[in-house]
């Protein structure tokens, strides 16, 4: 406690130190990149995954080993201390080397994190084979580097990974090498390299066939919100095993989807071959029983299905890939979507109906099955099954899903039906159009000084309804359904206040039926013998225009249309003084109509809009953004009544 | 997971005379599946129909063990609960075993089905040492019932310990049990729960606890809940055996902690503290102050807090030169960097009183979970292990609330500590500003655009989550965070950045952080046939609101206390008057014991052809009682009401 009172004398001489101890400590490396990337927390200075391929005794063995070091260039470093790994059965981690790179006079010396802490990850699935390891890098600081060197082998030949070129950090240089036997076939498929200065070399060393993929100076990549996945946009290379040749014969692995399907099909063959238990078979028939055609009894199937078994997922090892009987999944009343497939196709089974058990990747997957036939290409299971010569597919992970809509997060991506253990089809899933997800409101409006009262009854349909229900799920209680109806159905402020609110629904894939009473207050203006009322009580596409400036593309979940009529009571004694004019515009991104009418002593106003695409792309949004310019203004114009004599 | 001292407290000694006895819940049988048959099911989406709760300690050799042993029933009526249960987590800590566990359904028509015990998983994790037994009911329909206990043997807490006995949902049978062995006496405090009932076994003592109907509770909107939910305390209070009582209180615990934090460091430790001084630049002139400051920026910016609490993240040398530390570590080094450096300063433990209430009148580790720093000689705080937080403004949740104040007393050449719990006062109002000073123009040529600049100055807690890390944030991400503000105006407006001030880390404290940005709006003003609309209100952004009327039942507190100044300057366009400018005036407050608590109120001056009005509002007080909520529910929404205040604007006849 003393020590600090001496230094006191020596003030200057101290200051002097400081300064002078600061620069020594500077690592001129820093200054260089930060030149170049100013913006910059972090370079990847080396990023290098070298994978060798070889054939022992028939089979593939496959080792991938990683480079990784990085500079740290602001003061952000020592947020970056924790560092972690996964690894998992297929990717069996082998080796793990990290130290950090303390810049020091001229030189690094390094230090080696000695320290791993292993943990089972939940995060995840409910039951998987995920695991991670992760370390803390000593001292880490500005101007200092991390290394990282790890090596996986990975279990199965159909599991390369992917390799990406970009980060959200710039990178120095990133590199794949791929050593392969000579024998082995290999294809790369790629995405978003058009125009990077990407250098490539095929060439045999040490009686290797080496693929050489890489790439200097690349600038850093920005996220934004509501953007489709990294996939979409990041550049990258999914490498794959078509066959090798072994003993003079040639072994497929993934030469295209054939054998990804072949391979698939081996793995589900050895289910649902018992045959079902006796209660299944009583649900299938009592559930059926006063249903006449296939699409009805289907759907008291899917629905129960939907209602009764619960989402948990299971995704050890290969487990994965493979669905548990239908016998297990009925009688533990819960599974995952391959489960919930396998339970579908056997009670389909008994009510004479066949199903197909279907790969899907979600809409987070941007691949085809062409591009890329392996594993990497999808991530979900569905059951498709035909009716009248129409596919719908099921996918009973959640609730509230009428038969004829796909999940809205497979709508527009291919589905790898199988149609026998040796055939399938690759179909393309629908994307539902707007129109059949709607928001319908009628509402009638009377004035009370600066408040507004309406009545509205409404009608929601397609996967607006879907979500509606949802929300709706755990609102028991009456003050909670008005809580979320006075956010999910404001009208002109946060003023907006609902009360004797009805719900109900016909059908249960059918639409939903709401009616509510309301109250605005302080809304509607009176000033002398006028009164402006802005009728433009929804204006939510307005917000659309706030995406203008976009990089990437925004993703919404599904297209879907809002049609508003609000029929204002014209109060006794006054006339229409200004009646806004009325506006339309349409093409193939959004639709916008407002409408204004006198009629029978009422003001009726309508507006109505569809956002026509579930992926609107950067420059798509540039023109969202000019057409919200035109719409806004629109919202603005204000109905005036005036007084009469 | 706080683990800052309680390895130090040192274990009592109980030498016990008594016989070995066995554990009760060896004997614990969960009955047949047959005992619910008789319940009165509801519309509700859940009912708990038992929860039970046993806790045993018993001497195992020298030594005290703890058995526990939870039981519960649920039934399940609804999508949501059977999601919420159908899967269950049950963690453990490395020193501690879970012995039994078992788990079954109890379907609609009486069948149980039990799940096998190669479905019980587990799971481990190093770095917190936590370890789980999880897994998934099977066979669960609308209205089955889920039951499951466990049994476990643990490292004995019982330096003070808490049990939350309210969920959100009706429980028919809660109860609760404490065993010890005839010479341990244990004191209890419960919270919202009828007082325990104490009697004997042979052999042990007994204390007991049990409700029929136990109602459920349920959250509100910023309501202390997990404070609020009934609740339990125990302790172990007396040694019959060796005539002692009071066995737990803060005076051991005080001169521990004490110790342990204030331990001189070794010649190289203190070495290392200077070179780090001299790193940050920690100039001996500097005031008293400014020296905290730039320590704990130091600290919170270069030393990074990891969960892992070896003894490599606890000992000084180590963490000075790896720049890592455990919560435990960190605090060590801020007092040994304090003391270096001859501030004076006391460790204050304290809870979230979001989460328990710190109880003065009842001494139980418990209550010991969260760390401040006070320095008595400002009569400030510091919360060492809150990145998000800095001296002068520690977490809210940590004041306004007791906490256990450990002071260094010196006895001749002796140095020890004495701890006092004392009231942790909240930072007042005024030190927490939100300011916004707005010029608006009208578009000579078009009455409906705007530009507005907006000035929005921040200090305390309004700007304690940025500008210690402004300097970090940078180009595209920088702009957009500032925009951001600019567009709770107008989110559609076109903004351009003018300038930032007191961006630099050092500058919070010390002076606001500032940004000054330009709008081009259109949204703000409305054309009405001749007239125009000018949307004021909207100026000062969407404002949170109260207006749907609803019975309160839990008090609503607030994180801080916090002032909001508006000023705004509206040039009104020539050849227009503003008609009804008396639409600003609002005013409404909240005055107890001739201070005001809470207000909102607004007002306009004429100046020629400019509009100045004033919108200003303030908290100082977090915890509303459910006494004067309608009080702030009507400052509330008076912000509310002004963020809809329209101006009228009508050309001159």
């Amino acid at each position: 406690m003393t020590t600090w009172k001496k230094l006191n004398k020596i003030n200057l001489l101290l200051f002097l130190l400081v300064l002078g101890g600061l620069q020594a400590q500077q690592n001129p490396e820093v200054a260089g990149y930060l030149e170049q990337y100013p913006e910059a927390e972090r370079i990847g200075l080396v990023n290098k995954r070298v994978v060798r391929i070889e054939i022992e005794d028939g089979e593939l063995v496959i080792n991938q080993k990683n480079w990784e070091e990085d500079l740290f260039l602001d003061n952000s470093a020592s947020f970056s201390t924790r560092s972690s790994l996964s690894y998992s059965t297929f990717f069996e981690l082998r080796k793990l080397e990290a130290a950090t790179l303390v810049y020091n006079k001229g030189r690094y010396e390094e230090i080696t994190v000695t320290d791993f802490k292993k943990k089972d990850e939940l995060d995840g699935s409910f039951y998987d084979d995920n695991k991670s390891v992760s370390f803390l890098y000593p001292r880490l600081q500005k101007g200092g580097k991390t290394k990282l060197t790890y090596e996986y082998q990975i279990k199965n030949p159909r599991f390369l990974s992917t390799f990406f070129f970009a980060d959200y950090q710039p990178m120095k240089e990133a590199v794949l090498e791929i050593w392969a036997d000579p024998k082995v076939e290999l294809d790369f498929a790629t995405f978003h390299l058009e125009g990077l200065p990407i250098e490539k070399s095929v060439e045999k060393k040490k009686g290797m066939m080496v693929y050489s993929f890489s790439m200097k100076n690349i600038e850093p990549f920005e996220g934004e919100g509501s953007a489709p996945d990294y996939r979409y946009y990041l550049p990258h290379i999914i490498p794959r095993v078509k066959a090798y040749e072994y003993k003079k014969q040639r072994i497929p692995v993934l030469e295209d989807t054939q054998d990804l399907y072949r391979w698939y099909s081996s793995l589900v063959q050895p289910v649902n071959q018992e045959s079902a238990d006796a209660a299944i078979e009583v649900l299938v028939k009592e559930i059926t029983a006063d249903k006449n055609t296939d699409l009805e009894k289907a759907k008291a199937i899917y629905y129960w299905t939907q209602k009764n078994i619960k989402y948990v997922a299971f995704e050890y090892a290969l487990g994965g890939f493979v669905p548990r009987s239908a016998n297990e999944v009925f009688r533990k009343k819960y599974g995952d979507c391959k489960d919930n497939s396998s339970l579908l196709f056997k009670m389909l089974e008994i009510a004479g109906m066949k199903g197909y058990l279907t790969w899907i990747g979600t809409r987070d997957l941007p691949y085809t099955y062409t591009e890329v036939p392996s594993p990497q290409v999808d991530n979900h299971m569905i059951l498709t099954v035909e009716i009248e010569g129409k596919n719908y597919f099921l996918d009973a992970t959640g609730r509230y899903l009428p038969m004829a809509l796909p999940s809205s997060f497979i709508q527009g991506k291919e589905a790898l039906i199988g149609k026998t253990p040796e055939t399938y089809e690759v179909v393309e899933v629908p994307i539902i159009p707007a129109a059949q997800n709607q928001q319908r409101e009628e509402t009638s409006l009377r004035l009370e000084g600066a408040s507004i009262l309406g009545s509205t009854q409404g009608e929601l349909s397609g996967y607006v309804a879907v979500d509606f229900l949802y929300e709706m799920e755990d609102r028991t209680k009456e003050q909670k359904v008005q809580e979320y109806f006075n956010f999910r159905f404001r009208k002109g402020s946060n003023s907006f206040l609902s009360e004797n609110i009805k719900v109900s629904q016909a059908e249960y894939d059918g639409p939903v039926s709401i009616g509510f009473d309301f109250k605005l207050d302080n809304y509607a203006k009176q000033i002398g013998d006028e009164i402006y009322v802005n009728l433009n009580l929804n204006r939510d596409i307005a917000d659309l225009g706030l995406f203008k400036d976009r990089e990437l593309s925004w993703e919404i979940d599904y297209q879907s249309q809002a049609y508003f009529h609000n029929s204002l009571d014209l109060p006794e004694g006054y006339a229409v003084d200004y009646l806004p004019e009325n506006f339309e515009l349409k093409n193939d991104l959004i639709e916008c109509t407002i409408r204004y009418a006198m009629k029978d002593g009422r003001i009726d106003y309508t507006h109505q809009y569809a956002l026509k695409k579930i992926l609107y792309s950067p420059s798509e949004l540039k023109e969202l953004g000019s057409l919200i310019k035109k719409i806004e203004p629109q919202f603005r114009e204000v109905l005036v009544l005036k007084k009469t004599q | 997971m706080k683990k800052y001292f309680f390895s130090l407290i040192l274990l009592c000694s109980f030498l016990s005379t008594y016989a070995q006895v066995q554990p009760e819940y060896l004997s614990f049988d969960w009955g047949s599946a047959q005992k619910f048959d008789q319940i009165n099911t509801t519309d509700d989406p859940i009912l708990g129909l038992l929860e039970k709760h046993q806790v045993e300690f018993i001497f195992d050799g020298e030594n005290l063990a703890e058995f526990a042993l939870q039981h519960r029933a649920v039934w399940l009526n609804s999508d949501e609960s059977i999601e919420d249960f159908n899967r269950i987590y049950l963690p453990y800590s490395a020193s501690s075993e879970l012995v039994v566990s078992r788990a079954r359904v109890i379907q609609p028509g009486g069948k149980a089905l039990e799940l096998d015990q190669s479905k019980i998983l587990t799971a481990q994790d190093e770095e917190t040492g936590q370890q789980y037994k999880y897994f998934a009911f099977e066979g669960i329909e609308k209205g089955s019932i889920i039951e499951y206990y466990y049994k476990e043997r643990k490292q004995p807490s019982y330096n003070g310990r808490k049990y939350r006995l309210q969920s959100k949902y009706q429980v028919e049978d809660l109860s609760f049990e404490l065993l010890s062995p005839s010479n341990l006496g244990f004191a209890f405090k419960t919270y919202a729960l009828p007082e325990i009932q104490e009697d004997s076994v042979p052999g042990k003592n007994r204390y007991r606890l049990s409700v029929k109907g136990m109602k459920g509770l349920e959250n509100e909107q910023s309501a202390p809940y997990n404070a609020s939910r009934a609740s339990l305390v125990y302790k172990i209070d007396e040694n019959k055996a060796r005539n002692r009582r009071n066995l737990v209180s803060y005076k051991t615990a005080s001169q521990n902690i004490f110790k342990y934090y204030n331990e001189e460091p070794s010649k190289k430790a203190a070495k290392l503290l200077q070179d780090f001084f001299t790193e940050l630049g920690i100039t001996a002139t500097a005031d008293e102050e400014a020296k905290i400051r730039t320590l704990e920026n130091g600290i919170k910016r270069g030393i990074y807090e990891a969960e892992v609490d070896g003894d490599a993240q606890k000992d000084l040398e180590q963490i000075l030169t790896n720049k890592v530390a455990s919560s435990t570590g960190v605090i060590k080094l801020y007092v040994a960097a304090l003391n270096a450096l001859g501030i004076e300063n006391q460790i204050v433990f304290t809870t979230d009183r979001g989460e328990t209430i710190f109880d003065p009148d009842f001494e139980a580790y418990n209550f010991l979970q969260e760390v401040l720093l006070y320095f008595p000689k400002h009569k400030k705080y510091l919360a060492p292990n809150e990145s998000n937080s800095r001296y002068g403004f520690p977490p809210g949740e940590y004041t306004d609330n007791y906490g256990l104040f450990i002071k260094q007393v010196k006895v001749g050449p002796y140095v020890s500590a004495v701890g006092k719990v004392q009231y942790i006062e909240p930072v007042r109002a005024d030190k927490s500003i939100d300011r916004m000073k707005i010029d608006v123009n009208f578009d000579a040529d078009d009455l409906s655009q705007n530009t507005v600049k907006l000035g929005l100055e921040m200090t305390g807690y309004y700007a304690v989550y940025l500008q210690p890390f402004f300097d970090l944030v940078k180009g595209k991400e920088r702009d957009e965070l500032i925009e951001s503000f600019g567009k709770r105006v107008d989110a559609n407006a076109d903004i351009k950045v003018l300038e930032v001030k007191g961006g630099n880390p050092a500058d919070f404290g010390v002076k606001p952080l500032e940004f000054i940005m330009e709008l081009q709006s259109q949204s703000l003003t409305e054309k009405a046939g001749r007239k125009f609309l000018f949307k004021l209100g909207q100026l000062i952004g969407p404002q949170i609101e109260m207006y749907q009327e609803k019975a309160r039942v839990l008090p609503l507190e607030n994180d801080f206390t916090r002032t909001y100044f508006r000023t705004i300057t509206l040039q009104i366009p020539d050849g227009y008057r503003v008609v009804n400018p008396e639409d600003i005036n609002i005013d409404h407050h909240y005055i107890k014991d001739g201070q005001e608590l809470m207000y909102f109120r607004s007002s306009y001056e004429q100046k020629g052809n400019q509009l100045i009005i004033k919108a200003d509002e303030s908290y100082d007080i977090n915890k509303i009682p459910v006494e004067i909520f309608e009080q702030y529910r009507t400052v509330i929404n008076s912000a509310a009401d002004f963020n809809k205040v329209t101006l009228v604007l009508e050309p001159v006849q």
